[in-house]
């Protein structure tokens, strides 16, 4: 007796064991799709050709599939390998696999060049758009602080300091301790020390250009203050499979089992399998999507009393699904005067008429359809942390501060004959003219011959040296140059361009990776292209403009 | 080059020096809203100046008396003389044993360099250079080269930068020094070496004495400049070879101060080594505290990564879908990375 208590006890701590291991491998054991339609889609992939793309539709049909995105983007990628056999009718058809994705297949499969072009805003969303912004202001900051430590790099020169060397040292090494302690504040955020820094290295340009720089420096840095926060969906991902996939009986079973009192899925699969008739108990709906379903299973259940009562209670008499299944509702009843009156009210909602009239033209009969949406595994919002967003306005508030210290001092590089100078050595004059020029060409100092030719060949020796000067560090730092040679606007905007460009050919399309943006690059190259023919047009004009002007 | 059009679009400096290097002879006339000045130029040397105007011509007579030659009266004199006798004033100059030729021809000379530099002054209007043949009197003219002219203008300006350089700021005020030598004017003292300096005594020329005589410890270099009205170079080399000569030194007492004192805390000697200090040790400090940091990396989205995972996820169900091998998923059209599917 012993020994068999003992083997009955090793025998069903085996068996639950055993019991456990398949019940936790269940889910990935069992495919999501039938074998049928693996089949068609092998069917598909050997032969592309419209019978074979319909014969597909009519499978998931067949399993009452609504919205797949995932079958829809394998047609497009079979689409994609055969698109010398694609036509219109084709992608009208590929389409009906996922309406959520139409736009986007359509940009894809489309020979538009600026079809392709404008879908680009199909794929932008808050996480791509806000990435974008801050990594692109991160590299425009980057080149904007080497463009203006070249143009002034006088500013740790310049002093009046018996010992210039010390002074010399004593400024590079305050600059360096202010960059890595702004490093060390925002350690997350590395381009962030080079937007606070420029405000140090703008002391020397005209006031719109300042101000115009100081502004768009501000609104970078408050954007880099926000956060994107994300809300994962993916504990919805069973309500979407369950009702708008064309999955397998098996597959739903599995479901069930797993969710085995989650009501709202036991009426989308009791929908889903046909099962009318049977027996299903149900609770009071919470939401409007539960009331949907349970509506529809009272309907198929023939509790008419029961249905318009949720319909009235959740004002749901518009919704495409339960359209659907009146219609339903009315075709097996033989309704057909009700049926002829409903059926236009579903007009209203294309993607769900397509389905219903496909089914009962494919399958001749109708039936009923479960009801959910197609949801965003992931979705995106701005987030604004108030006490992070102050860390970056009050280190704002201080550089600003320094900036104006910095105006104050007045330090300039004449545009005439390149001495630098400040309020300590000299008269200032607000278009960074030494008070020697000023004089001189006003008219105001009486100066020899000799002097005024000398003083002319001094400045043209300036002007051709500032001109060459711009005009080879353009080459190398596109937007350099204008920045070099005062026109701070011009400069920032073709920094800018650059800084985009550069973007695209650092990071590529990495930012638009998203769940569904499959072929990000179809509308991103078109768009890509025309950034990079704006960019080299502007960059020449640049160039053709510091050859051609007189920079001073 | 075209041998006309504007002088701010190319420099009259430009024009001769090309003019000079092609060895050509002809006039090149420049035109500006007051002036019309005619230089005459053969085989690339500078002959004649002549303009309507007296503001680039030098007369000889003038010249004579500014340079104590003659005096005002005898000037006049002379000039009435002329008046009687229609002859070219430097004969007459000859005739009255004033000059002989060859100073004459030396005097001549000068002005005529004098006048060119002055004409080099202008900025603006038009030139045309019209070839032509152009004669002159060998008794009376030298041919002076055009580019060893501008060279020479040109030299100074690279002095100017050089002595610039030694002489940190033009508010720098010096001080004479109590020496035990004696001070002496030396005419004969070049311009090159404007001083000579033994046990005794310090030898100076004129120009280099004005300049030394304006030194006294309120003037700034920028004063000096605009009281003796010499060149700018020229009082910058003479100060500097003053403080080398230890004759004058910085008035480091008498600092000017600037307009508005904005930065008389960093005036002081004292802030600079100390800001050097706590900046370094800032930075150190810093370093330290970002040992740990990939500073070299610029920091994605939290968003990205969950992103960028059912991305991933996705695009592996679609290629699992269309029972892809593992080679065939990586080159899946559908990916943003495929660029040549595109």
């Amino acid at each position: 007796m012993k020994i068999f208590k003992t083997a009955l006890f090793t025998f069903s701590i085996c068996f639950l064991c055993i019991s456990n291991i398949f019940a936790a491998n269940i889910d990935s054991s069992v495919g999501l799709y039938n074998k049928t339609l693996k089949t068609e889609i092998n069917k598909l992939s050997n032969n592309f050709n419209q019978s074979n793309i319909e014969n597909l539709f009519t499978t998931f049909l067949k399993y009452k599939g609504i919205d797949d995105p995932v079958i829809a983007y394998a047609v497009v990628e079979l689409a994609l390998e055969n698109k010398d056999l694609l036509t219109s009718e084709m992608v009208e058809n590929i389409k009906k696999f996922s309406p959520s994705q139409s736009i986007k297949i359509e940009t894809m499969l489309s020979n538009h060049f600026f079809t392709k072009l404008f879908g680009i805003t199909n794929y932008i969303n808050v996480s791509s758009l806000f990435t974008i912004i801050k990594q692109v202001f991160g590299l425009f900051s980057i080149l904007l602080f080497v463009y203006l430590l070249l143009k002034n790099f006088y500013l740790f020169t310049h002093s009046h300091m018996h010992n210039q060397k010390i002074s010399f040292l004593a400024k590079i090494a305050a600059f360096t301790a202010l960059f890595t302690t702004l490093l060390v504040i925002f350690p997350h955020n590395q381009t962030a020390a080079f937007s606070f820094m420029i405000p140090l290295l703008i002391f020397s340009e005209a006031k719109i250009g300042r101000y115009v720089c100081l502004l768009i420096i501000f609104i970078g840095i408050f954007l880099s203050s926000l956060d994107v926060n994300i809300a994962n969906n993916t504990n919805k991902k069973h309500y979407v499979d369950a009702a708008l996939k064309p999955v397998s009986q098996k597959y739903l079973l599995t479901l069930q089992k797993k969710y085995p009192k989650d009501k709202l899925l036991q009426a989308i699969i009791y929908l889903k399998t046909d099962k009318s008739g049977s027996y299903l108990t149900l609770p009071e709906p919470k939401n409007s999507v539960e009331a949907v379903n349970f509506a529809s299973v009272y309907l198929s259940q023939g509790k008419t009393d029961q249905f318009n009562k949720l319909i009235k209670q959740y004002n749901i008499s518009n919704n495409p699904v339960i359209l659907m299944n009146m219609n339903t509702f009315f075709m097996k009843n033989f309704m057909y005067d009700e049926y002829e009156q409903n059926i236009e009210d579903l007009y209203n909602h294309p993607s769900y008429y397509n389905i219903f009239q496909n089914y009962q033209l494919k399958f001749n009969k109708v039936t009923y359809f479960p009801y959910y949406e197609q949801i965003e595994l992931i979705t995106s919002e701005i987030n604004i942390n108030w006490l992070n967003t102050l860390k970056y306005v009050v280190v704002f508030a201080i550089f600003l501060l320094i900036h104006s210290f910095l105006v104050s001092l007045k330090i300039s590089r004449c545009k005439h004959c390149g001495k630098v100078h400040c309020a300590k050595c000299d008269n200032n004059f607000d278009d960074g003219t030494c008070s020697r020029c000023y004089d001189f060409y006003k008219g105001l100092m009486e100066s020899d011959p000799t002097s005024i030719t000398k003083k002319n060949i001094e400045s043209e020796n300036y002007k051709a040296f500032r001109t060459k000067f711009a005009f080879i560090i353009s080459l190398i730092l596109p937007g350099s140059g204008l920045i070099y040679t005062d026109n701070i606007i011009y400069g920032i905007i073709m920094t800018a361009i650059f800084a985009k460009v550069l973007y695209f050919t650092i990071f590529g399309f990495s930012a638009f990776k998203w769940p569904l943006n499959f072929g990000i690059q179809y509308t991103l190259v078109p768009a890509v292209t025309i950034l990079i023919i704006l960019f080299f047009i502007i960059y020449i004009l640049s160039l053709v403009y510091l050859r051609k002007a007189d920079v001073s | 080059m075209s041998h006309k059009g504007s002088i701010k679009k190319f420099s009259l400096i430009n024009v001769l020096q090309l003019i000079a290097q092609k060895g050509e002879s002809g006039i090149l006339e420049i035109n500006t809203n007051n002036h019309e000045i005619k230089i005459f130029i053969k085989d690339g040397n500078l002959i004649d100046v002549k303009s309507s105007s007296s503001d680039f011509t030098t007369k000889i007579g003038s010249y004579l008396t500014s340079k104590e030659i003659i005096s005002k009266a005898k000037l006049d004199e002379l000039l009435n003389k002329q008046k009687e006798y229609p002859i070219r004033f430097g004969k007459l100059l000859i005739n009255e044993k004033i000059l002989d030729e060859t100073k004459l021809k030396e005097i001549l000379t000068e002005i005529v360099k004098e006048n060119f530099i002055k004409v080099l002054s202008i900025d603006n209007g038009n030139y045309e250079f019209r070839q032509t043949v152009v004669e002159y009197d060998e008794n009376e003219i030298s041919p002076l080269n055009i580019n060893n002219i501008i060279l020479e203008i040109l030299k100074d300006i690279v002095e100017i930068k050089f002595y610039r350089k030694k002489i940190s700021s033009f508010q720098v005020i010096y001080q004479k020094e109590q020496i035990p030598q004696k001070i002496v004017i030396d005419e004969t003292l070049p311009d090159k070496e404007p001083i000579l300096a033994n046990s005794n005594i310090i030898k100076l020329n004129e120009k280099t004495f004005t300049v030394y005589n304006k030194v006294n410890g309120v003037n700034t270099v920028s004063d000096i400049i605009d009281q003796t009205g010499m060149p700018e170079h020229y009082v910058l080399k003479t100060i500097y070879f003053l403080a080398k000569a230890q004759i004058i030194t910085i008035n480091r007492n008498n600092i000017k101060s600037s307009r508005d004192n904005i930065d008389k805390n960093i005036s002081n000697s004292y802030i600079m080594p100390a800001i050097l200090i706590v900046s370094l040790f800032i930075t150190g400090i810093n370093i330290y505290s970002l040992k740990d940091t990939n500073l070299f990396s610029i920091t994605m989205d939290k968003t990205s990564e969950t992103s960028k995972l059912y991305y991933n996820e996705q695009l592996k169900n679609i290629a699992d879908l269309l029972g892809k091998t593992d080679v065939e998923k990586e080159r899946l059209n559908l990916d943003y990375n495929n660029l040549l599917g595109y």
